[in-house]
Formats: structure tokens, sequence, C-alpha cells
């Protein structure tokens, strides 16, 4: 096939998943926004963005829609990768339930986005996509219930049932031994069993994937250059702090025993 | 009982009015009241604090660019869309009352895509554009670029959708408008010697004024305020290039999660849009006259 790729060109896509792997390919993310930000890393220069823009350039220009990337809808690029007129597909998991609609053949699977970047090529971007919090400004039972609900959800097989078959996740708790029942989420587990994953990024601001979206939709539409969406890149983070920094992060462990 | 006691008035009121009123209380005056409240807080849509600011946000919703070209963008969009939203409902409804067969199937044809609500006319039209015109690009040979794909083109689709959804609402009345001119006046025009098209003009459309007023009124009050064909036909798509004021407003207050500032650019845009509502109410019915 002449044009095995296919792109989205919804700014959550481009920019809340193809650019955040920027961010989460970096060893340590907060510290990269931050030489953003203070001028001592230029972003036009970083080997993890160059790299993996290099890879959305093939990507563009085998792109099934490559004469019109920002016309592309997004069903039609599904299904035809269901029916096996494109390749590839730059998406998620997610992309299942729209998929599954064209019956396509079981062959389908996540693969990680191939780059020049050592060792990130057998590592898949993911992680939790939401998360539970309980609220400790309500009453204590209420606090009781919500444990309680969460412990049934993760160690009840009815929970584990709803979790895994009714809402089609991966589940993220390693005593749920149901299998997945879709094969891109099976596909997910097996990189996350064996721990080849890259985590995701939490702390971009609100406005993140809006803005820079709209960086990148220009990129996509060749209305600037690399360089130029580099630039507008910088100048977005000039104005905004990463909400790291506004709430601080918890990653000691021990403030959240098991339940 | 006595007819004219202020306790009398108040019950009537209240027996006829009372609901709606207490409604509208609700529903409208209570927000707006709460909102301006929340344009002096730094809220963020979520969190239980809300830091009183005073008057930065108003300050802020000045500077800030993207709000003001959206605002632009709006004012332009509008002016397309009320001339031609105009000019088309006027000329069905001439149509429509000049008795050619089947002018009463035609006025309910006319009326229905404005039955439809704009999430789902703006959805059939992106079906439209993004998939039946470039279609058609493709199997004539040209270009299968979506008129969606560039940002003269969306504007240019909004406008044209905006048009198809409110000319048959409009054309209503203008009908009302035509039938209200009595027949009379009409006659003894072109007794007297006008053309028939002086007679539109001279006689006939100053007769209508009424009818004018209320459609730009109402033309130019939706237009400045449109967010469901926008959101749903362009989602303000191409790279941000046809994001209308009421998209910036509530994606400022509620993706961004500005609350304070966005509900700031929310009053900003009401007064605006009163003002020139109000106004061209005004002046258009100073102006009103009778056969």
């Amino acid at each position: 096939m002449a044009t095995p790729c296919g792109l989205q060109k919804e700014d959550w896509s481009l920019a809340a998943h193809f650019f955040a792997s920027v961010y989460e390919m970096h060893d340590d993310p907060d510290a990269f926004i931050a030489g953003i930000k203070d001028g001592s890393v230029k972003l036009a220069d970083d080997d993890v963005f160059n790299a993996l823009m290099d890879t959305f350039d093939v990507m563009k220009a085998n792109n099934w829609m490559k004469d019109a990337p920002l016309s592309a809808v997004r069903e039609d690029t599904e299904m035809y990768l269901a029916l096996g007129e494109i390749a590839f597909k730059y998406g998620g998991n997610w992309d299942w339930s729209d998929i599954k609609e064209f019956e396509p053949d079981a062959n389908l699977g996540m693969m990680p986005i191939p780059s020049a970047l050592e060792g990130y090529n057998e590592k898949l971007v993911g992680g939790g996509s939401k998360y539970f919090f309980i609220d400790n400004s309500v009453s204590a039972e209420q606090q009781e219930a919500a444990k309680q609900f969460l412990n049934w959800l993760v160690y009840d097989e009815a929970g584990q049932d709803f979790l895994v078959n009714t809402c089609a996740l991966v589940p993220a708790f390693s005593n749920i031994t149901l299998p997945v029942s879709d094969p891109l989420g099976a596909s997910v587990k097996s990189f996350a069993d064996t721990g080849a994953m890259v985590g995701n990024y939490n702390y971009l601001p609100d406005d993140h994937y809006a803005k820079i979206g709209i960086s990148f939709q220009k990129y996509l539409g060749d209305q600037i250059d690399r360089a130029g969406f580099a630039d507008e890149v910088t100048a977005y983070w000039a104005t905004r702090v990463s909400l790291q920094l506004q709430i601080g992060r918890y990653s000691d462990e021990t403030k959240y025993p098991e339940l | 009982m006595k007819q004219n006691t202020l306790s009398y008035k108040v019950k009537q009121y209240l027996m006829f009015g009372g609901v709606g009123t207490a409604l509208f209380l609700c529903v409208v005056i209570a927000p707006f009241l709460y909102g301006l409240y929340l344009t002096l807080t730094s809220w963020d849509g979520v969190s239980r604090a809300k830091p009183f600011v005073g008057l930065q946000n108003f300050a802020a919703a000045f500077n800030d660019t993207t709000y003001w070209q959206a605002m632009g963008r709006t004012l332009i969009y509008s002016v397309f869309a009320v001339i031609l939203i105009n000019i088309v409902a006027f000329a069905l409804a001439y149509l429509v009352t000049s008795g050619v067969k089947g002018q009463n199937f035609f006025r309910a044809g006319f009326f229905v895509p404005n039955l439809i609500g704009g999430i789902v006319l703006g959805y059939v039209w992106q079906f439209v554009f993004n998939r039946a015109f470039v279609a058609i690009g493709k199997a004539i040979g040209g270009s299968s670029v979506s008129l969606l794909a560039t940002p003269n083109g969306a504007m240019f689709a909004l406008i044209l959708v905006s048009v198809w959804q409110y000319a048959g609402y409009m054309m209503l009345i203008y009908v009302a408008g035509f039938m209200s001119v009595s027949k009379d006046v009409q006659e003894a025009s072109l007794i007297d010697g006008c053309t028939p098209a002086q007679a539109m003009k001279n006689v006939t459309i100053p007769l209508m004024r009424s009818s004018f007023v209320q459609c730009i009124f109402l033309s130019i009050t939706r237009c400045f305020v449109v967010y469901d064909v926008n959101l749903s036909l362009t989602k303000g798509e191409p790279f941000g290039s046809s994001v209308m004021a009421a998209m910036h407003v509530y994606n400022q207050a509620f993706t961004y999660r500005n609350f304070g500032l966005g509900q700031a650019e929310a009053v900003i845009l009401f007064l605006v849009c009163a003002i020139v509502g109000v106004t061209q109410v005004l002046v258009g019915k100073r102006g009103e006259v009778e056969a």
C-alpha cells in the first residue's frame, strides 16, 4: 500500500498524546519543562523532540490523507485500519470501541512509537488515565464507605468483572487475572505485565492540549516548520507553570497504603 | 373587590406571571448575579477556595488578545450572517406570499432547518463538507481538501450554516409583515403610477419596518452568542481560527480552568451584545411609520 499511515487532526490526539510523549520520554519531565522555561534547554535541539518529530514526519509523509491532513475524519481512518487498507494509526487502545464496529480481523495490536531513541522502541507510553480520590473533608462514615467500594472494585469478583469486561478496561491492579477482552487492551497489558511502559506525565496545565494542539495542527498543515513549532511551544511555556509546582506531587508511596 | 389596589394587582400578576417570573429569576437572574460575584474571584471552577481578586479579571480580559480576536471574528461573522439571513428570508417571504402553488408547503419546508437545532445541524453539515463535498471533489478530479480545513473556508461554512438555520425562521416574521401591509395601499400606489419595484421600496418595506427591526434584532443577538453550531461544525478548528466569542469564553472558564476570567469575558460579551441590540431596536423603532 502506498500510504500505510493514519494520523488524526484532533488537537487532543496531537498535543495531549503525541506531544506529551516528548515530555514523558525524558527521565525527568519536570526538569525538562523547567529547562524550556528558563532557556537552558533549547527545544529545537533536543534529541527526544527531534527523534519523535522525525517519526511524525515519516507518518505525515505516508499519511493516507497526506494531501489534506487537516480534513481527516477519525472514523474513516479507523475504518481503513480495521479493513486493512492502512497498516498503522496513531492512537490508543480506546480506539477499539470504534474499530470493533468495522469487524476487523483480530490481528491488531499496540506498538510503541518507533523512533531513533535508544531503549524506547520496546516501551509503550501509557498509564492509569483516571484516578479515584477519597475526599477527606467528608464524614468518616462516608470515607469508610468509599474505601469499601474501592476494595470491592479491586478484590471482589463482581467488581473485577465490571472493570475488565463491562468497562473494557486494562486493569491497573496486579491481583486481577481476568483476560482483557479486546486485542488492543490485551496488547497494552502484555507491555504492562513486563514493566515495559513509559509513565504518563499528569502535570501539564489545563490549556496545554488546546494551545499546543493549535501549533501542532499548523505543523501538520505545513503552515509552520519544525523550528517555528519549537518556538511556539517555548513561548507557551514562558507564561505557564506545570501543575506539579502548584499543587505538590506525591511520589512517596507510604502516603497511600494498600486499602 | 376593589380592582385598583396594589395588593389586587400584585395578586393578579402572581397568578398569571408568577411561575414564569420565578423560573426566570432562578434560571437567568440568580446565576447572572452569582456570575458577577465570581468575576471578582480567581476561582478555577473546581476547588473549594474562591480567592477575592477585585477587578483583576477585567484587566486580564482587556489584555487577552485571543479574546478580542474572537470578538472581531464574531463581529465579521455576525455582519455577514445577519445581512445574508435577512436578504434570503425577505426573498423567501416574498416568494411564499406571492401566490405560487403549494406555498404553504414551502413555508413549512423552509422553516424545518430551524427546528433541527444547532448541534445536529452542525454535524449534518460537517458530514456534507467533510465527506460529501470531498468525495465529489475527488470524483471530478478536484482537490480533496475539505472547506472546513482552511480558516476562511471554516468561516464561510459557519455563515452558510447559520443562514440555512435562521432564514426560515425570519421568513415567517417577514411573511407576517407582508400580510400586515394592506392590499389597498399597494394597489393605490400602483394606480398612482409606481412600478412594482418602487411600490416595494417606498410603500411595502417602510410599512414592514417593525418586521425588519425584529428580525435584525433576533439575528444579531443570536449570531453574537453562537456556540452550538460553532462547536459541532468546526470546534474552533483549524488551528483555533474559527473560535467565536462564546466558545472562547467557554474554553476560558471550563477548559483552561480560569473561571473568574472566563466569567469576566462573558460579562463583557453580554454588555457588547446588549448595547448593540438595544441601540438597533431604539433606532429602528423611532422610524416606524403607519399607513
